[in-house]
């Protein structure tokens, strides 16, 4: 009789299967926290990167910057920003679309942002091939591949997220309710952040 | 603008704040100058990096909003084979 309730309390009260769960905060979700943590030491990265940019802005080379003979195809580039930040408006479009049960917007928004991220791209790739310079003409061309280099392997690594939130979108996947679509959200989050990047690079190197 | 960290909407409403500072930063360089359209970005950074550290502080709370721990003791599990050795 015993076990027999020992056996039925514990069906019960542990539905939980596999190993216990972690220890966590009780200020904080752990999803939010995991998103501060990365978001904070992407942005350290960054930052120690146009801490170089600008050392050798200001303080190496302030007289002549680019120097002499470079010329960085500003128009190409501003093209490009308007490609990649249009992206952003694409799959903003998809996360509203499923949120109010569109999943054939929320494919299109995908599948376009998807396009738009290879676009930029091969952009970039083809603006590396024709720009004139390499990595090792002087500090310029070194800081220059640096800071576009480090984003285009982030807007990479965004293109395999949006890969993935592609296939599970054209497989059934996600739903209205937040749970549901979450593995399109944390994507969405990390391609925003791509997003104000390259913003900030694009000013930094082509504009300033 | 809500914590861009929490939902994808919130973090692209931070991106349209990024556009329109970025617009100006570029307008004014155009206008005025290298000098002073860094200035204004450096300017404009250290605005939204206080906003940051500002809001990390608020999300991550202060020790004093914890809930109160239970006080009452504890039992430690028993140790595994401790009841073999009792017998022995």
């Amino acid at each position: 009789m015993e076990s027999a309730s020992v056996a039925l309390g514990h069906s019960e009260g542990h539905d939980h299967h596999g190993p216990p769960e972690a220890h966590q905060s009780a200020r904080i979700d752990k999803t939010v926290l995991g998103m501060l943590l990365f978001i904070l030491s992407e942005i350290m990265l960054f930052a120690a990167f146009f801490a170089a940019y600008f050392f050798l802005r200001v303080v190496v080379s302030p007289d002549s910057w680019p120097p002499p003979g470079i010329e960085l195809p500003v128009l190409i580039a501003g093209i490009n920003t308007v490609v990649l930040v249009s992206s952003s408006f694409t799959i903003h479009y998809a996360l509203e679309a499923i949120k109010h049960d569109n999943r054939r917007g929320m494919q299109l928004g995908l599948a376009i942002t998807w396009l738009l991220g290879a676009t930029f791209l091969f952009i970039q790739i083809n603006e590396y091939i024709h720009v004139g310079f390499s990595a090792r003409d002087g500090a310029f061309g070194s800081i220059f591949y640096s800071l576009t280099g480090l984003h285009g392997a982030h807007v990479f690594i965004g293109l395999l997220l949006l890969t993935f939130a592609n296939i599970r979108a054209f497989r059934g996947h996600f739903g209205p309710k937040q749970k549901d679509h979450l593995g399109l959200e944390i994507p969405g989050i990390y391609w925003h952040f791509v997003d104000i990047m390259w913003i900030i690079v694009f000013v930094s190197v082509y504009i300033i | 603008m809500g914590n861009p960290l929490k939902s994808e909407g919130a973090a692209f409403r931070w991106l349209a704040a990024v556009i329109a500072g970025a617009g100006s930063v570029i307008a004014v360089t155009v206008l005025l100058g290298s000098a002073i359209g860094a200035a204004l970005g450096f300017i404009l950074i250290a605005i939204v990096s206080v906003f940051i550290v500002k809001g990390t502080i608020h999300m991550l709370g202060s020790p004093d909003e914890d809930p109160p721990e239970d006080d009452s003791p504890r039992e430690d599990p028993p140790r595994r084979g401790s009841g073999s050795n009792d017998s022995a």
